[in-house]
Order: C-alpha cells, then sequence, then structure tokens
C-alpha cells in the first residue's frame, strides 16, 4: 500500500529558465535509465526476492525513486509553465506543446513513449540485483551528462542530490547482492 | 525566511536521514547504532510534523493525519507548485 | 600403456598468478561480484546530508569535472 506525503524530498526552484532542459530532463522522467524505470523496476522485482532484507530493499530504493519521478516531474513543470511560445519554440519544445501542452509526459528526450521493455524481471535475485547495480550507474552517467548540458545553478542542485542517491543505492544493491550470495553458499553446505 | 519553510526545511533534513539510513538498516538490521539513531530521528521528525501539520496542514492523509477543519489535505499549493 | 598425448604438458600449478585485489585464500569465488560492506562510521549534519545527497561522509563522492 502506498502513501503520499506532500512534500519534495529536495525543493526544486527553477528560476533562471533553461527551457530546453525540459527536453532533457524527460530522459530522466520516461527515459531507459531514469527514475521511472528505476520504480517499477525495483517494485516489481521485489516480489520474487529471497529474503526480508532483500524484499525490504528493494520496496524502499523503488518508493525512493517515485519521490525523484516526481522531483523530475516538478522540474520540468516549473521549466514549461511561464515559457513564452517562442521560448518553446526555439528550445525545440514545439513538438511537445502539440501533443501535451505544458504538461510533462513520460517519454524519452527524443519523445520516444515509456515502456517496460527497458526493466526486467528474471526472478533470480542474483541477476536481479546485478541489473539494479548496472541501472543505478547509467542514471548515474546520464545524470552527469545532463548536468554538463546546463549552467542553470537551481537545476544542477537538484541534478546532483540525484546523483548522489544513485551512487548511494548501487552500494546498497551492492551489499544486498553479497548477502544473497553469502546465504546461498551457506544453503549448499551439507 | 518564514517559519512554514523554515520548520518544512527541518522536516526535509530529519526524514532524508531516515530515508538513508532506513536503506542502510535494510542490509544491515542488527546494527545498534543505525537503529538507534534512526529511532532518535524517527522521534524528532513526528515531533515535527505534528506541529507543522496543526498550523499548516496536514502532510500525509489516509489516515495517516488527522486535520483541521476545513479539509486541509487539499490546500494550495502542492509541492511541484511551490517546489517544498 | 599406448601414449596419446605425447605433447601435453601437465598444469603445475594453479596458483602461479595470484591476484593481489583477491588473493587465493580470501574465500572469494570466480565468476562473482563483490562491494565492500560499507562500515557505520557516523553521521554528517543534517544540512549538510541532504546537499551532499547522503548521510554517510563516507558515500560522499566528489562530482567529476569536466573533461573540457
Amino acid at each position: 500500500m502506498w502513501i503520499y506525503e506532500k512534500k519534495l524530498q529536495y525543493p526544486v526552484k527553477i528560476k533562471t529558465k533553461d527551457i530546453q532542459m525540459a527536453k532533457y530532463l524527460s530522459a530522466q522522467y520516461g527515459g531507459p535509465d531514469g527514475e521511472l524505470s528505476a520504480a517499477v523496476r525495483y517494485l516489481n522485482q521485489r516480489y520474487t526476492m529471497p529474503s526480508g532484507r532483500t524484499k525490504g530493499l528493494l520496496t524502499d530504493i523503488g518508493t525512493e525513486e517515485l519521490a525523484h519521478v516526481e522531483i523530475i516531474a516538478s522540474m520540468i513543470y516549473q521549466l514549461l509553465k511561464d515559457a513564452t511560445i517562442d521560448e518553446l519554440k526555439k528550445a525545440g519544445l514545439a513538438s511537445h506543446y502539440t501533443q501535451h501542452g505544458r504538461a510533462p509526459f513520460p517519454q524519452d528526450a527524443n519523445g520516444v513513449p515509456w515502456t517496460s521493455a527497458y526493466i526486467q524481471a528474471t526472478g533470480d535475485p542474483i541477476t536481479d540485483l546485478h541489473e539494479d547495480m548496472a541501472a543505478e550507474q547509467k542514471a548515474r552517467t546520464t545524470y552527469e551528462h545532463l548536468i554538463t548540458l546546463t549552467d542553470d545553478p537551481d537545476v544542477i542542485d537538484v541534478l546532483k542530490f540525484l546523483w548522489a542517491r544513485e551512487i548511494v543505492h548501487f552500494q546498497r544493491f551492492g551489499e544486498a547482492l553479497v548477502h544473497v550470495q553469502d546465504s546461498m553458499d551457506t544453503k549448499r553446505c551439507f | 525566511m518564514s517559519d512554514r519553510k523554515k520548520l518544512l526545511d527541518e522536516i526535509r533534513q530529519l526524514e532524508f536521514a531516515t530515508v538513508d539510513l532506513n536503506l542502510y538498516l535494510d542490509n544491515f538490521p542488527d546494527n545498534k547504532r543505525a537503529l538507534s539513531d534512526y529511532n532518535m530521528f524517527t522521534n524528532q521528525l513526528m515531533c515535527l510534523k505534528s506541529e507543522y501539520e496543526d498550523k499548516f496542514g496536514i502532510l500525509t492523509n489516509f489516515g495517516y493525519s488527522e486535520s483541521q477543519f476545513p479539509w486541509t489535505w487539499i490546500n494550495e499549493p502542492w509541492p511541484w507548485e511551490s517546489g517544498e | 600403456m599406448k601414449i596419446v598425448y605425447s605433447k601435453f604438458v601437465p598444469h603445475v600449478n594453479s596458483r602461479f598468478m595470484p591476484s593481489p585485489i583477491f588473493p587465493t585464500n580470501s574465500g572469494k569465488r570466480l565468476a562473482r561480484a563483490y562491494i565492500p560492506m560499507q562500515p557505520y562510521i557516523g553521521l554528517l549534519p543534517l544540512n549538510i546530508a541532504l546537499k551532499k545527497g547522503t548521510i554517510f561522509p563516507n558515500l560522499v563522492i566528489p562530482f567529476p569535472e569536466n573533461e573540457d
């Protein structure tokens, strides 16, 4: 069961408008290595995790990723909110505006819709945890690319927070992998 | 800085600590220091949230907190608008 | 007995090339990934923790600077 807390995990206050970032930030909203992919991946994999620890971890990181989805959506929302039509056209966002107005939408930076083809759950916890570690690295790299693409300090501040979370999640999944491997070894000792 | 923003920022910082500790505890449930730190922050968080919610409206619904009258859950602005 | 493999050289010492990272008696297995466990060494002050993206000082990694 989910509960929503009416507060962003990290504040989002976009004042100067690097409008075209709204397009690129979509990569972390509806893209293959974005927060929505992370959330759905972990929340779906958790059903076949082998222990209370791993069920807890996948549920909790998955839930935190939903909070990150909200942060990315808030950034896109704030960037699109007061942009003039001219600004949107210059930023290459006219096609987005055509189909979605000023609404964020779960698609990647090129408008490719989100799909569960971006995630996997094999039911094998060792395999799934490796996918999770890879996912965190892909997200980290994407944040590094995004940070390089803008000079807007308000945007960079939020992106650096999200970047740091990916590193922490990687560490957590790595520890879980070692625990799962250890407990599988112990089970085999007759 | 308004009283509301200051209180919410404190709640945000405390809650972030509990999230990071929660993830650590999921992998190291036997770590006594981690658990006692988690509980200490949770305790402070519950107090601050109670104070915030009485003045500015509930932060969580579905039975997690009681609301003042009229129903405060629907107060505006929402987090993506205020950025908080 | 007929010698079938006249050119066979027996494999003498499987520990001839020890890995410096995983010494052969470290208990670690081949074809596996290992991440070191994070020790609990204390917590950052709360305001700094949120900015840094973690409450654990040993998980604070400096952001890589641009290659330009």
